[in-house]
């Protein structure tokens, strides 16, 4: 209340940043949704993973790098010690490493993932092992660096430099694993009745580069057009061509929660699809935005695992050789907060029978460990040769034992199962959980591979009651399409206690190093690293270094010794907090510089505490769900980052519970199950105003070929009650950029409610428009009947202002078709 | 006469005043102008609500020639707060419009601040007119 009412104050006096504060208030929200940094930041706080803690995770995970790590994780467990040593030896840098070595290993995540299928032997193990190995040895040299391999080898066997396990290792691991049903049964991965080899390969038939067919654009999640209609220099002409209203939109004011509508629309099958936060979908004429059918499936709105209804859109399916005379050959799906999957015809809107029950799918029947609340489909499913790969939200801030995360491969026609994958041992789920997929996701349709980000386990800031190693937690993870085999896996933070799940698609892309062509991935991090790995190996294209990290001086405690850095591409935020606002100290009589002074700040992964420590970046990034977009023609890549600082707090469990008998737990997660509660805050003066220095939003652009920074300014700007602040100081953005072929780059996501084309080699602001409220999407570009179009769905998103809307624009050039 | 006609007449009052009249109505069209990124905020009421005060303000500097000093005093002082006020508010709002409304009744402050008539030299002149009338 305190806190609410000093922001209130500060907004009726003066500056705003509303963004952060926002996060602040809204505590709760599930990693899911990540729609928002609180949804994010919640979830993983429900995670909870951070318990880990547990020292072990340090201990593996630390060395582990990540990447190995998983797949020693789970293998691990049991032999983590060894490897540990192992690692030791080489022992690197990190002193801790010895164990983390271990992990760091790198795991390839293969292991960890089969293993943890509990199959055990498998290949994993075996490969595993190795990986870890080497994956410590990576960790132990890490001290420096991982090497930077592209190797093609390295796909073969366990990389003992990265830790990651190479595809052979995989494909062995898989072979075992993989044909016995029941010992997949037995792992982390269940092939399901529907289970079946795909003899397919490339993208689907009806996956044209022109169209906008998935969440990301593509597959690959590029998001690029090859349009060239609207270049740097017709921009400014740019209109206005149509807009609309779906009218699902909520302030929160009435019976309805307040909505946060995150949809990216799809353009395919000439029409233009949209989800709804009400769940509806719509389909659009794509030159006039005329409504052409709609179906509602008239689910519960409640705010079941967010604090607002929320919605990121659909997904889209068709068959190879569409039957004409049969309905449901072409499908649109969208997902619920009651986990329903819906299914509905295309070019009708009509329920699809056939699919599940009658053309809804209840995800919750496969809600069976710890199933405390349902497992929300916010995020539309990825669609990949007639699968649907679906991950889920959930409220994970609540409690250390959660639902743990599982990715669900269904079969698109008729709603059956086809595999499941856990990353996390049957073991330690009585005790904590999630490590879910709720961000989208890529696969490189040449391969097969599907790439997961996964977030961090449950609770999300405190990890003594998880001390196992858990290797696929918070990790980028790349697994079989066809059977949900792990690949390989790279932990991209050990133990993690500060919820920074991986949270965005890696981006597929092909570059050019030191002469050779890599196939290659970029993942974007809440850590604010740039991790370009080979995404055939899960190897490091540009070194990742295990370094130490301060401990944690939290009884019960044990963070992780180490933590993988990444300094090439430079990270899109500083490497330490920018420091103490001159403007914010003033008008808080030096209030921010004293509560600075009182907390812990030893740097980056600064463990939480009971005093407080200063988090930078916390759980809101970084970078957050939307990851960046990049020109296939060049290796340039675009991401936009927050610059927020916060303050995560540990609050021992008597404490908490006398606070709330009083009613003073605002912003506190509670974290059941674990010995504290988490107290939340973002880092503000009386005035609401952030105590740290601006910029607090930036946009980036890197050759990835050469790991160059080629630009980076402050993006977008902070509005409070209408006022725009300095440009210099950027915006806390939620959504992500679009290219296009031309050298445009297509964002809203800022905080002041206005969409935006760059210059792609610049960075400049080539041309504006204001819409009804911030754009917490990313834009759809589609050429239709020889028109370029531009489509935002601007929904809005309280953590960052309050303003919501339903409203869809699209811009194109005036005139008529050229 | 012309010079008398030239004394009495406020040119920087008048000034102040259509500019304030223009910045209301301005004011009333960013409040209420959905999608121009400000519509229904309290800064667009912020600075609708200041110009009319502005318009008030002006209206009685210029039209009401009887005040007394303090009052003169207080609404050049309150004017010219409000003008530069406002206009940072809408700069601020990027309101364009109104941020040059605003300079310009800025002009207009100075100028009656200034060059025209003081409240007594015009209430002299006006005495002399009607007696030479």
């Amino acid at each position: 209340m305190i806190r609410r009412f000093a922001f209130s104050l500060a907004l009726s006096v003066t500056l705003p940043l509303a963004a952060v504060h926002a996060q602040d208030q809204q505590p709760k929200q599930p990693k899911g949704d990540a729609g928002q940094s609180r949804t994010q930041n919640q979830t993983q706080g429900d995670t909870g993973t951070s318990t880990n803690p547990a020292g072990n995770s340090d201990a593996t995970g630390g060395g582990s790098e990540g990447s190995a790590a998983s797949g020693s994780g789970s293998t691990n467990s049991g032999s983590n010690g060894a490897s540990s040593s192992q690692n030791d030896g080489n022992g690197g840098n990190n002193a801790s490493s010895s164990e983390d070595g271990a992990d760091g290993g790198n795991g390839t995540s293969n292991s960890g993932g089969q293993k943890q299928g509990g199959t055990g032997n498998d290949d994993a193990s075996g490969s595993q092992s190795g990986s870890q190995s080497s994956g410590q040895t990576n960790s132990g040299s890490s001290g420096n660096a991982t090497k930077p391999s592209q190797g093609s080898q390295a796909g073969q066997q366990a990389n003992p430099e990265d830790g990651t396990s190479g595809p052979s290792a995989q494909g062995k691991a898989q072979g075992a694993d993989g044909n016995g049903a029941a010992k997949a049964e037995a792992g982390r991965t269940k092939q399901g009745p529907a289970s079946q080899n795909t003899a397919k390969s490339g993208p689907d038939k009806w996956m044209k580069p022109t169209d906008w067919y998935t969440f990301n654009g593509d597959l690959m999640a590029q998001k690029y057009s090859p349009a060239e209609q609207i270049t740097p220099n017709n921009v400014t002409k740019l209109t206005k061509a149509w807009e609309m209203h779906t009218g699902d939109v909520s302030n929160g004011s009435g019976k309805l929660p307040m909505t946060v509508w995150s949809a990216t629309p799809l353009f395919v099958n000439d029409t233009l699809y949209l989800g709804t936060p009400f769940y509806r979908i719509i389909a659009l004429d794509p030159a006039t935005g005329r409504q052409k059918w709609q179906f509602n499936p008239k689910t519960q709105l409640k705010a079941l695992t967010q604090p607002d209804l929320k919605n990121r859109g659909v997904a889209y399916w068709q068959a190879d050789n569409p039957d004409s005379s049969k309905t449901c050959q072409k499908i649109v799906y969208i997902g619920s907060m009651d986990a329903k999957l819906f299914a509905v015809d295309a070019d009708t809107g009509k329920p699809c029978e056939n699919f599940a029950d009658k053309g809804v799918l209840d995800v919750n029947k496969w809600n069976t460990t710890n199933d405390k609340w349902p497992l929300s489909l916010l995020q539309p499913p990825t669609v990949y040769h007639d699968t649907l790969y679906l991950g889920w939200a959930g409220k994970d801030w609540t409690d250390a034992a959660a639902p743990p995360g599982t990715v669900f491969a269904i079969d698109a026609r008729t709603g059956k199962l086809k595999w499941t994958f856990n990353a996390l041992p049957k073991e330690v789920i009585s005790k904590t959980g999630t490590s879910n997929v709720w961000a989208s996701m890529s696969i490189d349709p040449e391969t097969g591979l599907l790439y997961i980000p996964v977030s961090s386990p449950s609770p999300n800031f405190y990890g003594g009651n998880r001390k196992e190693k858990l290797p696929l937690a918070t990790s980028v993870t790349a697994l079989n399409a066809d059977t949900g085999k792990v690949v390989w896996s790279r932990q991209l933070v050990h133990h993690d206690i500060w919820d920074v799940d991986t949270d965005a698609p890696p981006t597929l892309v092909d570059l050019t190093v030191d002469g050779k062509k890599v196939p290659a991935l970029v993942q974007s991090s809440k850590q604010g690293f740039l991790y370009v790995l080979n995404r055939k190996t899960g190897k490091p294209i540009f070194p990742i270094e295990e370094r130490k990290v301060p401990k944690s001086d939290v009884p019960g405690e044990q963070a992780s010794p180490t933590q993988p850095f990444v300094d090439r591409p430079e990270p899109v935020i500083g490497a330490n907090w920018p420091g103490v606002s001159k403007l914010a100290d003033a008008v808080s009589f030096g209030a921010c510089s004293r509560k600075a002074k009182k907390l812990r700040d030893d740097g980056k992964f600064t463990p939480p505490s009971l005093q407080g420590t200063l988090t930078f970046p916390p759980t809101t990034g970084g970078v957050e769900w939307g990851g960046g977009a990049v020109d296939p023609t060049n290796g340039t890549y675009v991401v936009n980052a927050n610059h927020v600082v916060q303050i995560y707090q540990l609050i021992k469990r008597k404490d908490y519970e006398d606070a709330k008998k009083n009613g003073e737990t605002s912003g506190d997660y509670a974290m059941e199950g674990a010995p504290y509660a988490f107290h939340l805050e973002t880092f503000l003066n009386w005035a609401g105003m952030p105590c740290w220095k601006p910029p607090y939003g930036t946009i980036s652009a890197y050759d990835m070929n050469t790991g160059d920074l080629l630009w980076k300014h402050p993006f977008g700007q902070v509005q409070k009650y209408g006022f725009y602040m300095p440009k210099s100081w950027g915006s806390v953005t939620i959504g992500a950029p679009a290219i296009t072929k031309s050298g445009l780059i297509f964002i809203g996501a800022s905080m002041d409610s206005r969409v935006r084309a760059l210059d792609l080699k610049s960075g400049k602001v080539l041309w504006r428009a204001n819409v009804d409220a911030p754009a917490v999407s990313m834009p759809a570009i589609y050429t239709y009947k020889g028109k370029q179009y531009v489509v935002f769905a601007v929904g809005g998103n309280s953590i960052i202002a309050p303003k919501v809307s339903d409203q869809v624009v699209a811009y194109a050039l005036p005139g008529g078709n050229d | 006469m012309a010079k008398l006609t030239t004394r009495t007449t406020s040119y920087g009052g008048l000034l102040m005043f259509v500019a304030a009249l223009a910045a209301v109505v301005i004011a009333i069209y960013d409040f209420v102008n959905t999608g121009n990124g400000i519509a229904y905020s309290y800064g667009a009421g912020l600075v609708l609500v200041v110009s009319v005060l502005i318009l008030l303000g002006a209206l009685v500097m210029v039209f009401l020639w009887n005040k007394p000093a303090w009052l003169s005093g207080i609404l050049y002082v309150l004017l010219l707060l409000g003008i530069l006020g406002n206009g940072f508010a809408a700069y601020m709002l990027a309101a364009y419009w109104l941020a040059i409304a605003m300079v310009v009744a800025l002009i207009g402050w100075f100028v009656h601040a200034t060059i025209d008539a003081s409240e007594e030299e015009r209430a002299k002149e006006a005495v002399r007119k009607e007696v030479l009338s």
